[in-house]
Order: C-alpha cells, then structure tokens, then sequence
C-alpha cells in the first residue's frame, strides 16, 4: 500500500508532530509514503477566486496522477479542498478544459485517476480494523474520548464520501480498537470555531468553548482530533486563549495518529507527545 | 455595478442560480452556527439576493461569518449548494471593493491569496508581515503566541517557497483584475 503524502501548509509549521505521528503510526502498518512537491490545496483562495481555488487544488492531484499513486492527507481542509476539485472537474467539462489548458502548460493534466483519502479513511477502509488491532500492544483502560470529526471531513457527503455525513461512525470505531471508550457527545460533529480565529476571535473562541464544555459533560478525558485546523484551534489556541487566560480548565486534545501510536507502543518522542500546548503525558497512564 | 447587474453577474457564476430553488424554509438558518451574530441568515440573505438588494447582501457580514462547516447544506431539502453560495458572495464584495463592517477579513483573505500566489504555498511568518502591516494591533496582540510558537521550534521563520512558484501564475491574471478593499 502506498501514497503520496499531502501535508498541505500548515502541518510543517505549527503541526510537525502531527507529520512524525502520522508516519509512525503507518510505517507500523506498513503503509508506504512517497513525498511529492505539492502545493497549496486551494481552501485559502477559495474566498477570492474559484477558478484559482480549483487550479490549485487540481495541481496537486495532476502531480499525483502523473506519477499513479492516490493522496493521503492527514489535514480535513486539505481532503476537503482536493475532494471538491475533484467533483467539480468531474461534473463540469468546460471547467475541466480550462484547468487542463493551464496545467498543459508544465506537462500536467488532470484525468480523475487518482483519489485523494484522509488519514482515517485509509486507516478504516484500507488498512483495516483487523489489522490496526494487530499491531495494538498496550490497549487504553478506562480512557474516554470525545472524537471530533472535523467539517470538511464529513460534508458535503455527496462531495467527499467520508461517511454518512449525519449519522458517521469511522472515527468512533477507531477509536474503540485502541480499547479507548468513545463518549457520545451531542456537538460531535459541530464547527470547531477555527474559520474564524484571526478574524472574528470572540466568535471563534465561543464555539470552541460550548464543544469544550460539551465533551467534559459527556465526561471525555480528552478530545481526539484528525484535523490540522480543529487541532491548532483544541490546542494552541486553547492553551493560549482559554487556559493561560484562566477562562476554563483543560480539555486536552490528542491527534488520532497519537493516540494509536502509544498503543502500539511507539517512542513517545516519534509521536511528537511533548509538542502539544495543553499537556497530553497523563494519556499514558491509561496504556496497560 | 448597480443592483440589477450585480444580481446578474452573481446568476451566472457556478452555482449561482441555485439560489431561485430556494423555498425558504429555513433550514440552512437553523443549521448555522452563527446564524443569530449575522447580520441577514442565509435564508432571510437568500430572499434579498431574489429581490435584487445586491448591495445590502454585499455589504453584510454574513458571508464573513460564514465558517464553511457545510451543516446547512447537508440538511437543505432543495440542495441548494449554500456554502458554495457564501464563497461567490465573498469573491464578489472584494471584487467590487465592498466590505462589510468588519473589514479585516477580507485583508486577511488577500494576504493569504497573495502569498500563495507569490510562493505556492503559506508562509506564517510572511502572512504575519503582511497582514501585519494593515493592522498593527492584531499582530501586536498575537507577538506572545508567536514567541511561544518559536520555543517550541513551532513556527517556521525563514519563508519557503514551492521550486517554481511561477507554476501558480495563472493566478496573476486572476488577480491584476481585483481591487482592493475600501
């Protein structure tokens, strides 16, 4: 099994745990990545220019497809941007025409070969629970988890075929085979507040709080997060805003990648533990 | 542009016309997280595109607030594409130089645009700068977690750019074309 990584643009800069983590965890499951030069996905310019969003977007999946091998991307914006390209392009020849000239320009052409998958898909529907199951050496006990999907994961459903969009179940299975318990929390699938950080920051703080507030009353220890975006919003704005403030208590958020790689046992150091703003250490103490 | 053909120019963007399938019920304003901070809910902001009330809709902060979560639009019965909707609305106020009252997001949008295009990609420390340079305040109020970020070897200093950026220059035409916002 083997694909192309796609960290997008801000997992080098604030996330490169989540980069170590995800490498770790699929070099375990034997998973190869290859690396590609890519560049933007096309979601910031999505607010200014359509057909620039698109271009970008689908240069990156011509560059793939150039050398036949599908994305993995452990960003949700990033899945979501290139999903969409993708449907558009699909749906709308005249646009796929336009796109295609641009791209003609330096050899590339987009055909539709290749498919872009977040982080999780592969690890359910390629990898598989089985397998993940496998490689767990030391299952969680009594940790609960409030798993947050991410928006750009889930909708449009017809567009980005994660999973049924109202009623999604992945995240929460993954989280199971780790021996973790899944809280049911009633905001599971709502904005993490991060869109807005930097622009409206009141606002965006709100929405972070009401989730924070709802995953502690539905009794999570932590959050878990497979979304570049939710995780600097749970984590470095948390720590900065809420926490250094003195505005709530902590509700850690752990990236999936992390979670299932010290129940594989995996070196701490490789899965970035430390680098989290808001401490995640006392996760190990529910390894058995 | 006067009402009427802003409201043209709006039909014939992809999607656009997805609008008139709109049968008000409501839906997409219930969905919404920020429906009661926006100035018009996409449904009430739907009625006034139909009617032709261009500038209002351009100059409200509702397509700003909009945090692309797709929650309206997996629940709208007529799918109306409403996200999609927000995106051109926004595409459209900078184009024209319309901002709403809360005029830094478009400068932000511009900054990242900008960057892209110059890079191929998002360099921190450079949106930093040059967002930084319209308004000061933000960045001065956002030093402490920049410092924070850099001890923790967690924001990048030195710009970094795709090999050959250029690549992205069918962005240049695109954006010769805009103004900036007033």
């Amino acid at each position: 099994m083997k694909f192309a990584l796609f960290l997008g643009c801000k997992i080098p800069f604030y996330l490169a745990h989540y980069e170590s983590s995800s490498r770790a965890v699929l070099k375990t499951l034997g998973v190869e990545l290859v690396d590609i030069e890519f560049n933007c996905c096309g979601y910031p310019i999505r607010n200014l220019d359509f057909e620039s969003f698109l271009l970008s977007a689908a240069r990156n999946l011509a560059l793939a497809e150039r050398q036949n091998i599908n994305i993995l991307t452990p960003c949700k914006c990033c899945f979501g941007s290139l999903k969409h390209a993708d449907y558009l392009l699909r749906e709308n020849d005249s646009l796929k025409d336009r796109i295609n000239s641009v791209l003609q320009e330096e050899g590339l052409r987009w055909e539709g070969r290749v498919e872009a998958k977040h982080l999780l898909s592969v690890l359910f529907h390629e990898v598989g629970l089985k397998t993940i199951k496998a490689h767990i050496k030391h299952p969680y006990d009594g940790l609960k988890i409030a798993a947050h999907y991410g928006c750009h994961a889930l909708r449009p459903g017809k567009i980005v075929q994660f999973d049924n969009p109202l009623e999604p179940s992945i995240f929460e299975r993954l989280v199971a085979v780790t021996g973790a318990e899944s809280v049911d929390w009633s905001m599971r699938l709502d904005c993490c507040g991060n869109p807005l950080w930097g622009k409206n920051n009141p606002l965006s703080l709100d929405l972070m709080r009401k989730k924070l507030s709802n995953a502690s009353q539905a009794g999570a220890d932590f959050l878990c997060a497979a979304c570049t975006y939710c995780q600097i919003q749970f984590d470095t704005v948390q720590e900065a805003e809420l926490i250094q403030e003195g505005k709530r208590e902590e509700m850690p958020s752990i990236l999936y990648p992390q979670l299932l790689g010290l129940a594989f046992g995996l070196d701490g150091k490789a899965l970035g533990i430390e680098c989290n703003k808001v401490d995640i250490s006392s996760v190990q103490e529910y390894l058995s | 542009m006067d009402d009427r053909r802003l409201q043209l120019k709006f039909y014939e963007t992809h999607d656009g016309k997805d609008v008139l399938k709109c049968i008000q019920c409501g839906t997409c304003s219930g969905s919404c997280p920020l429906s009661d901070k926006m100035d018009y809910a996409p449904r009430e902001l739907f009625a006034l595109i139909r009617d032709g009330e261009m500038e209002a809709v351009l100059r409200s902060n509702t397509q700003w607030y909009c945090v692309s979560c797709y929650q309206c639009m997996v629940r709208c019965p007529q799918e109306i594409p409403v996200t999609d909707l927000m995106y051109i609305l926004k595409q459209m106020a900078i184009e024209q130089g319309i901002s709403p009252k809360t005029a830094k997001m478009p400068d932000l949008y511009m900054t990242f645009y900008r960057e892209v295009l110059k890079k191929g990609r998002l360099t921190e420390a450079m949106l930093m700068i040059r967002y930084g340079m319209k308004h000061p305040t933000d960045t001065l109020s956002n030093a402490f977690l920049a410092v924070k970020l850099l001890k923790r070897r967690r924001l990048e200093i030195i710009p970094q750019s795709i090999k050959e950026p250029k690549r992205i220059s069918y962005l240049k035409s695109a954006d010769s074309e805009r103004t900036e916002t007033k």
